[in-house]
């Protein structure tokens, strides 16, 4: 380090020492004597290199790369507690701070030791309550703290023994540090912890906007730790294939962890589903994919237990697979964590662990919780009540439920508290409040000191626990630890474990794993990613046509001259947005003027209008079939999208605003394209996206060329010029023909012209070839009548080429119908897919409570 | 007493049902009261798969997988037993009320664990403090407990109508008590709530009734039902006893016990889910001959 390095961190650290002294908190970064300690040094100098500037530089690099990736978590609707079906998504951003926590491998040993520990126990507790429920006749556990607890699942509950393992195949755990130096777990998470795919993706962020940081060090790897997982994972398979196939349960694209569940997909080599994506039949699980249904044999369930079988255990979820219970009772899948896992989350839990622990393990809970005592006894009652002070109180079952400090709240709600507490006590437990560590931040000025609780990672391993050697850390909101929920907002921080022996260690245990096996996926794309891929689609095509047209009619509003053509041209226009539900027909349209036209045409992008409602499904769509697109595909499709939708909103009334978004919403639509012509392995899944695009442009095409022939004889050159300004044809028309309009070279251009990629035979071409080369299934379109069509459409634009005055209304008739016709038969082309490809994909509903 | 049981569900669909999974809970408990010589149960289409178990109440249950096309379902079953006197103890010697209440509470731990799961709230039955005060005059001081479970049942019976058009399976416990109204299941759920409310242990018991027909006439096919009452915890020496607050009286050789719950929602007798199928009609007829009668008796909301 340079000599005004080491002062700029001296001066770093003295400013740090005295931000952080006056809290009674232990620092993770200086010990008390006001010094830096050993395993923070490196990391300090490259800080102080930095400098408060360049700290903050890398910090927005940081989050730029996360958001990139997608690293999101959805808020529900406020007011509504969740979002409708059709509801808009809002993705928040997940922040990270650019420093990360640091823990030296020698204490980080304990912390591992005390987890695996802590997962075995829970393991043991749950095979018990959940089968023979000894703890409860020896008066180990409290029968209320089971039978009265929403996840005690009696559907779940096995006649015999369960293997070991069985209930705990992963575990995260809160821990946070008081002002002693020890942790203490705050919060055990089975139900199906967030948080782990983020922390690889945390590290990946890191390891490019501070990188010099993770090279002075010796930092353990995280990605060992998924590799454990998912072999786990694989061999839980009930039925010993080769090959078994893993998938990971998520609610939908409506969960606000969804992205997670996509990037942990990902990285444990799983399919993304969603309950109406399985099907139990004959005690085996299936995944509906586009080849027909495909054994399931390992869940990672991200749906909570309650609502994964709406046979068995909530009737009122949408979000289960109906018969999962009686699948797993018959050994048919298994379901990680096992249905019930989350019984031990109740807070009151802890208040008996330790005994837990030396009576199923014979050893002492090495990593203990944060001190509980269980209100239900009156010798515990008694000294919560005498210590109430020093304590808060929160719900004995509920993880997330209320924290209630009495001393910090109003006299009214404080004597309310206490009644309530003595009148069902119970129902309460009591826990030591607790100052939990501080770390440096990113600060205005350099470092600031910020609480930290710690989120970590245990996947079962060959019958132990493995830790992941890193994990979370949670700026909790509110800096009370025992409010580190996911949900509850707050910043994140990276761990780094630093490693005191080299790396090799972590170097060899990932060499030493069997080799992943090569997979082959296509054929395999799940009815429902398939279905989602063909409306979005059809939705960005959409967009794309629709504002094609609403920006060829707003150049021409806003214009100085208002003549005949114009009044023509817009006539034209009216009607295609009519055709399309675009503007309400209002039968303006046969002779408009300019101001009506325009706000006729800002009224079609205002809030609520279909552009908005189609921007709303292309969020939804891109969001729920994320796992289907690569990295960087991901990150240009979130940077496209931006806040297009937000965009509505501002438009104001302000037509040059508008045609700004209209030609951004256009370079996204040619954008998708291309990613998707480039980026995309040409499987069925990239099949249905393109299919969507073909039938909805085809559409488009139609309803361009049937407006545009009802345009009156003497204005048909100008109806001609537009219907090759709409359909994107003006350029090739003229390095054709020059400048000469007639009307057979147009619509041999638009309509029959199977190299014009705009054509309507270009689209049958590409409609046709998609379907042929789908998994043949019963009822699957073909798309041959729309080659009769096609045909019929040919010999009229022959017509049209030879006939006389006499001939042509004649032909304009047929080809209006053809038209028509056409556009009918794009229609229904996706009632018939659905049919033929996604009616396994029928909700399922209840009968019998009646 | 002899009893010969036949309950039949048809379930007719407007288009086919593609898969259908269905769980039972028709199957009649083997108990010292209650003898099963025969039972059978029969599908029209036959189940691709068909599977029983013991639930958590020890209930037989049984699952039923459909994965061929169907449009219509009947499931018939058959039982044939015996029914002997139950021994009801003396109402007066049971324990005081309070007693059974504090052991089921304990200091934390209740002295009698798998009695102490009814005494907690569950899905369908909440406690009601309406309710409780509603029932809490029948709770005198230091009174058996016994005495004071058959002095609500006789309360209820009083003061409520039964009326299968006032309520339906999804009507909440506090709207049938804000009527007054309803059928076996909501006067058991009603007695459940209030006896869970002054810390006592109460089960549901789904089963079936003799109903004896108007003198001179035949029985009717169907005409008996499904029936639901109520089985209150009375300590150890005298056990679970069996109360019907519909009919104001203890169950007895009228009364075949199906399965026991928290609740309705534990011991549904019929549920399934399917998946296409759009509309369905639902018929369920229930024929119960027992080789003796008594009085009249309310039954049959067929549910």
């Amino acid at each position: 380090m340079s000599q005004s390095g080491e002062e700029h961190a001296g001066g770093l650290a003295r400013a740090w020492v005295s931000a952080a002294a006056d809290a009674n908190a232990w620092d993770e970064m200086a010990s008390g004597r006001g010094e830096i300690r050993a395993h923070w040094r490196p990391l300090f100098a490259v800080l102080a290199q930095l400098g408060a500037t360049g700290l903050a530089q890398r910090g927005l690099r940081l989050r730029q790369h996360l958001e990139d990736d997608g690293v999101t978590f959805n808020l529900y609707a406020a007011g509504t507690g969740r979002a409708g079906q059709d509801g808009a998504l809002d993705a928040r951003p997940w922040i990270l701070d650019a420093i990360p926590l640091l823990l030296p491998a020698a204490e980080w040993r304990a912390i591992e030791r005390g987890i695996a520990q802590r997962a075995r126990l829970f393991d043991l507790v749950l095979a018990d309550l959940h089968g023979p429920q000894k703890l409860l006749a020896e008066r180990r556990y409290p029968p209320r703290l089971v039978f009265g607890s929403p996840e005690f699942l009696r559907a779940c509950r096995g006649d015999g023994p369960a293997a070991p393992g069985h209930f705990v195949q992963h575990y995260a755990a809160d821990l946070a540090r008081g002002p002693d130096g020890r942790w203490r777990v705050v919060g055990d998470r089975l139900q199906a912890p967030a948080g782990a795919a983020f922390a690889l993706h945390h590290r990946r962020a890191m390891a490019r906007a501070m990188g010099e940081a993770l090279a002075v060090q010796d930092i353990r790897r995280l990605g060992g730790f998924f590799e454990t997982w998912a072999a786990d994972l694989r061999a839980r398979a009930p039925s010993r294939t080769e090959n078994p196939r893993v998938v990971v349960l998520t609610p939908g694209p409506f969960n606000e962890a969804h992205a997670e569940h996509a990037a942990l997909a990902r990285e444990l080599g799983a399919s993304l589903a969603q309950g109406s994506d399985l099907t139990a039949r004959d005690g085996y699980v299936h995944l509906k994919t586009l080849g027909g249904l495909e054994r399931v044999d390992t869940i990672l369930r991200r749906v909570d237990a309650a609502w994964c079988d709406p046979l068995e255990l909530r009737a009122d979820s949408a979000l289960g697979v109906a018969g999962l219970v009686d699948a797993v009772r018959h050994g048919g899948v298994h379901v990680a964590n096992a249905l019930g896992a989350a019984l031990v989350e109740a807070p009151a839990m802890a208040a008996f662990l330790p005994r837990l622990a030396e009576h199923l393990l014979g050893e002492d809970l090495a990593l203990p919780s944060i001190a509980t005592w269980w209100c239900g006894q009156s010798y515990a009652l008694e000294e919560v009540l005498a210590r109430m002070p020093e304590l808060v109180l929160r719900s004995a079952l509920a993880p997330d439920g209320r924290i209630f400090s009495v001393d910090r709240a109003e006299r009214g709600a404080r004597e309310a508290m206490i009644a309530a507490l003595r009148a069902t006590p119970f129902d309460f437990v009591a826990q030591q409040r607790m100052v939990p560590s501080v770390a440096p931040g990113e600060g205005m000025a350099g470092l600031h000191p910020q609480p930290i609780v710690l989120r970590v990672f245990a996947t079962a391993d060959r019958g132990g626990y493995s830790v992941m050697p890193g994990g979370l850390a949670r700026i909790p909101a509110g800096s009370d630890p025992l409010r580190p929920g996911l949900q509850q907002g707050g910043l994140n921080k990276d761990v780094w474990i630093v490693d005191d022996q080299g790396n090799d260690r972590a170097r060899a245990g990932v060499a030493l794993r069997a080799p992943i096996l090569i997979r082959r996926t296509s054929g395999e794309v799940p009815s429902r990613a398939a279905d989602d891929l063909f409306w979005l689609g059809r939705s960005v095509e959409r967009v794309d046509g629709c504002s094609r047209v609403v920006r060829a009619g707003l150049e021409r509003a806003v214009a100085v001259s208002w003549g005949a053509r114009e009044r023509t041209e817009m006539a034209v226009i009216l009607r295609v947005l009519e055709a399309g539900g675009v503007v309400p027909i209002d039968g303006s349209a046969a002779a408009p003027d300019a101001p009506h036209a325009r706000t006729l045409l800002l009224g079609a992008f205002a809030p609520g209008g279909l552009p908005e409602a189609t921007l709303t499904t292309i969020e939804r769509l891109s969001a729920a079939v994320r796992d289907r697109f690569s990295v960087d595909m991901r990150r240009t499709l979130s940077h496209l999208l931006g806040d297009l939708r937000g965009r509505i909103g501002a438009i104001d009334a302000d037509a040059g605003r508008l045609l700004d978004l209209l030609d951004e919403l256009l370079r996204m639509s040619a954008a998708l394209a291309g990613l998707a012509s480039e980026n995309m392995t040409r499987g069925s899944g990239w099949r249905f996206l393109d299919l969507g695009r073909r039938v909805e442009r085809g559409i488009h095409v139609a309803r361009v060329v049937r407006s545009t022939i009802e345009v009156p004889q003497g204005a048909w050159e100008a109806g001609l010029r537009l219907a090759l300004e709409l359909c994107d044809s003006t350029i090739s028309y003229r390095t054709r023909y020059l400048a000469a309009l007639l009307d057979a070279p147009v619509l041999d251009l638009v309509l029959r012209d199977a190299s014009n990629p705009q054509s309507l035979a270009f689209q049958i071409d590409g409609v046709r070839a998609h379907l042929a080369a789908l998994p043949r299934t019963a009822g699957a379109p073909s798309g041959d009548d729309l080659v009769a069509v096609l045909r019929d459409i040919s010999a009229i634009v022959d017509t049209l080429g030879g006939a006389g005055k006499a001939g042509r209304s004649g032909a304009i008739d047929a080809l209006r119908h053809a038209a028509l016709a056409v556009e009918a038969r794009l229609m229904t082309l996706s009632d018939d897919l659905n049919g033929a490809f996604f009616a396994h994909v029928a909700a399922a509903r209840i009968v019998g409570a009646e | 007493m002899r009893f010969r049981l036949c309950h039949t569900t048809r379930y007719v669909y407007s288009g086919p049902v593609d898969i259908a999974h269905h769980v039972l809970h028709l199957d009649v408990r083997r108990l010292p009261f209650q003898d099963v010589m025969r039972s059978r149960l029969s599908c029209v289409p036959e189940p691709s798969s068909l599977s029983e178990r013991n639930d958590h109440f020890g209930n037989r249950v049984t699952h039923l997988h459909f994965g061929q096309p169907h449009d219509s379902l009947a499931i018939v079953f058959t039982a044939e037993g015996r029914l002997h006197a139950r021994n009801v103890p003396d109402d007066l010697a049971t324990p005081p009320w309070e007693t059974i209440a504090a052991q089921l509470r304990g200091d934390g731990f209740p002295e009698v664990i798998a009695a102490s799961e009814f005494a907690l709230p569950s899905p369908l039955v909440p406690s009601l403090p309406d309710l409780l005060a509603f029932a809490r005059p029948c709770f005198e001081a230091g009174a058996p407990v016994l005495v004071c479970a058959r002095r609500l049942t006789r309360t209820i019976n009083a003061a409520f109508r039964y009326d299968p058009a006032a309520t339906d399976v999804a009507t909440p416990l506090a709207q049938a008590f804000r009527l007054r109204a309803g059928v076996c299941q909501d006067f058991a759920h009603l007695q459940i709530s209030a006896l869970r409310g002054m810390g006592l242990a109460a089960r549901y018991v789904s089963g079936y009734l003799a109903t004896r027909p108007p003198p001179g006439m035949p029985a009717l096919r169907g005409a008996d039902a499904s029936h639901a009452w109520v089985s209150v915890w009375c300590g150890a020496q005298a056990g679970w006893i069996d109360l019907d607050p519909t009919n104001d009286c203890l169950a007895g050789q009228r009364h075949v016990v199906a399965a026991w719950g928290r609740d309705y929602a534990d011991v549904s007798p019929v549920r399934g889910v399917l998946s296409g199928g759009g509309a369905h009609r639902l018929e369920v007829g229930v024929d119960l001959d027992v080789d003796d009668g008594t009085d009249t008796m309310h039954g049959g909301d067929g549910r």
